[in-house]
């Protein structure tokens, strides 16, 4: 075997052409699959904080049963217990206080449904960054009896800044809700559904419009890491117990998560196409390696090789190349990857819009973690190691006269 | 003694339209230490007779054997591992193999034979001198002319100790000088070590260096000659 190895080597190094070529297709072949999956999972992800990090949280706490039924009598006071309580659980990194509520929202000629967003300015935009959504205009304050409204729905109503906008809606456990607030700004959340229906009022200002005093209906929490999302939905329900729901951000928002799986499946789609375009290339190029060498193959079982063992030494060639050629194609990526995670692609126009209105920026960034590289290595070994069965299959079957007529 | 005993040994290709019978019904005893040509025209069957004779092409019928063994009766692996033990061949195309040095070319056969380092390394400097190429062991066959390579080649075919070498138009790429000198190197070997060989030729010079000659004709053969 040692033996073999050694006439593999040779082989390897003695025609540097032939070793070359056979190791580019492989280089090739794992570059892109790296380039290509880098995307894929760099461009969920950034899905995925898009909204998570600018809207969701990665997790709530509601009130048991608010899930499913989002009134205002599903609210929850603001326990200072319960936020300690998140905050000291493994994982979290923030947790903000939200009041949401809907009321319908009137200026001089026209009404629309509007969704209440009572935030905490400050943590807000620690989490969220809120004030960078401001368009125009500046932040609610505690004691302003201001509003920021979604740019759609200020062009809807015909409301400017410095315009009063009236609210009338229900409060908590049967009040009346009504107040007149002066449009103090405008806000995007570059999502359609929110822009066309938020008003953004102060916490306060909000818990005073319906009635519930010191009352909040979810508590947003931030985690440093996405993967842990059930680990830790798992002991936050276990220490705040059934009096509350704790839900993900899949929970949340379930056409996300949809949309993500359908970009999965066609991206799996692709990746499926491009493995079949490497494979054909890699083999190909084997294929046309062992051709140009039937006739060297011919001579070596006519003096006596048998061909098992030329075809156990051709296989070694064969590892040696493939398994170099992944390395270096898997250094040679990382390159490229790393500065387009730093550094992404930022789209204009068309697909700038389209990725603003799913709610995201319009950026492509490359994901950059070493599950993937392994899992595409280990895909284009396969990929190479299927290609290579049928040159080496025919190899072992040569025949001798006819080979040595090649 | 002889080392090859051939007997009503035919082989019809069918895969063509016209059936052919390259090689007709042909009986032909070889004793060790000749020096024997096989002669005739294109297509008379010369090839294909040396290509049975080498265990690479098997007869249609008829039988061939070797010090007693007959080829037909081996199994593939067994043939191949024969060819390793009583066969050198040497072809037309010198056919060397191309990354491998002409040190290397000659070493490995000894290679398959499990030969020891020391021993496949003196037997080849051997060799190299034998067919006069002291001092180009390093060299790749491409940076060799057609008659070094063909000495290679016949140093290769030796380096097994064969009962037998086998040579296919060994002279048809060379010029008067090489096949003169590749000629004088094998009748050396033949003459000092006793070593078989058997070639077929178009070539006049090389018919007249042979001490027997035969010839075929569409597959028969016409006249089989011994000189002195
Ligand atoms: N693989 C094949 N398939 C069909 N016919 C073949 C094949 N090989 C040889 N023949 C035919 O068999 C006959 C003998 O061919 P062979 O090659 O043995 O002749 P040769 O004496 O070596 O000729 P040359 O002097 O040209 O080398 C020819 O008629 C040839 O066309
Ligand atoms: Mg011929």
């Amino acid at each position: 075997m040692q033996e073999d190895i050694k006439l593999a080597w040779r082989n390897i190094w003695r025609n540097k052409r032939r070793t070359a070529i056979t190791m580019a297709s492989v280089f090739f072949a794992i570059y892109f699959a790296l380039m290509m999956r880098s995307m894929q999972l760099g461009t969920y992800s950034h899905a995925i904080t898009g909204v998570v990090e600018n809207y969701t949280g990665y997790l709530q706490v509601h009130k048991n049963g608010y899930h499913d039924e989002k009134t205002i009598d599903m609210v929850m006071p603001l326990s200072d217990t319960v936020m300690t309580d998140i905050m000291d659980t493994g994982g979290v990194t923030a947790v903000i206080p939200r009041l949401e509520t809907f009321a319908l929202g009137a200026s001089e000629n026209l009404t629309k449904p509007v969704m209440v967003l009572g935030v905490d300015p400050d943590a807000e935009h620690r989490m969220t960054k809120i004030e960078e959504k401001i368009t125009a205009g500046t932040m609610v304050r505690e004691g302003d009896n201001g509003a920021l409204l979604g740019v759609d729905l200020a062009k809807y109503l015909g409301l400017g800044i410095g315009d009063t906008l009236t609210m009338i809606g229900q409060g908590y456990h049967g009040a009346s809700a009504a107040g007149l607030y002066v449009v103090q700004g405008l806000i995007s959340f570059s999502m359609p559904a929110m822009d066309s229906r938020v008003v953004v009022l102060h916490l306060s200002e909000a818990q005073y419009f319906s009635s519930a005093f010191e009352m909040v209906s979810s508590l947003l929490i931030n985690i440093d890491d996405p993967d842990d999302v059930e680990e830790i939905q798992t002991a936050l329900s276990e220490k705040l117990g059934s009096e509350y729901e704790v839900r993900t951000w899949q929970e949340i928002s379930p056409e996300l998560v949809q949309q993500i799986e359908s970009d999965q499946a066609g991206g799996y789609i692709i990746l499926a196409l491009l493995y079949m375009i490497v494979g054909f290339g890699v083999f190909g190029t084997v294929l046309m390696m062992t051709t140009e060498r039937k006739r060297e193959f011919g001579v070596m079982v006519a003096v006596g090789m048998q061909k098992t063992r030329l075809s156990v030494i051709l296989a070694y060639e064969m590892m040696l190349m493939g398994l170099s050629g992944i390395i270096a194609g898997v250094i040679g990526s990382i390159p490229l990857i790393y500065l387009m995670h730093l550094h992404p692609l930022r789209f204009g126009g068309d697909t700038a819009e389209m990725m603003a209105s799913y709610g995201y920026e319009a950026i492509m960034p490359f994901a950059w973690q070493a599950d993937f590289f392994f899992g595409q290595a280990g895909v284009v070994f396969l990929i190479f190691l299927i290609a290579i069965v049928y040159p080496l299959y025919a190899t072992s079957k040569i025949k001798v006269i006819k080979a040595l007529r090649a | 003694m002889s080392i090859i005993k051939i007997e009503n040994l035919s082989r019809t290709y069918t895969e063509t339209e016209v059936e052919v019978k390259a090689v007709n019904n042909v009986s032909l005893n070889i004793d060790e230490g000749e020096f024997t040509a096989i002669v005739g025209p294109s297509g008379s069957g010369k090839t294909t007779l040396l290509n049975m004779i080498g265990g690479l092409d098997a007869p249609t019928s008829g039988t061939i054997s070797i010090n007693g063994s007959s080829l037909g009766e081996l199994g593939g692996r067994e043939l191949i591992d024969f060819r390793l033990r009583n066969i050198g061949f040497v072809f037309q195309a010198y056919n060397l193999i191309p990354v491998l040095t002409a040190s290397e070319n000659i070493e490995f056969i000894m290679h398959l034979q499990g030969r020891s380092k020391a021993e496949r390394k003196s037997r080849t400097d051997e060799l190299l001198s034998a067919v006069g190429l002291d001092g180009r062991g390093n060299s790749r066959p491409a940076q060799l002319s057609g008659g070094q390579q063909q000495r290679v080649a016949v140093a290769r075919a030796l380096a097994s100790k064969p009962r037998f070498i086998l040579a296919d138009e060994p002279t048809a790429n060379l010029d008067s000088k090489s096949t003169t000198k590749l000629l004088e190197i094998m009748e050396e070997l033949n003459k000092k070590e006793n070593i078989t060989f058997i070639f077929s030729t178009h070539d006049q010079r090389v018919v007249n260096k042979a001490r027997r000659v035969v010839t075929l004709e569409d597959g028969k053969i016409v006249s089989d000659e011994t000189r002195k």
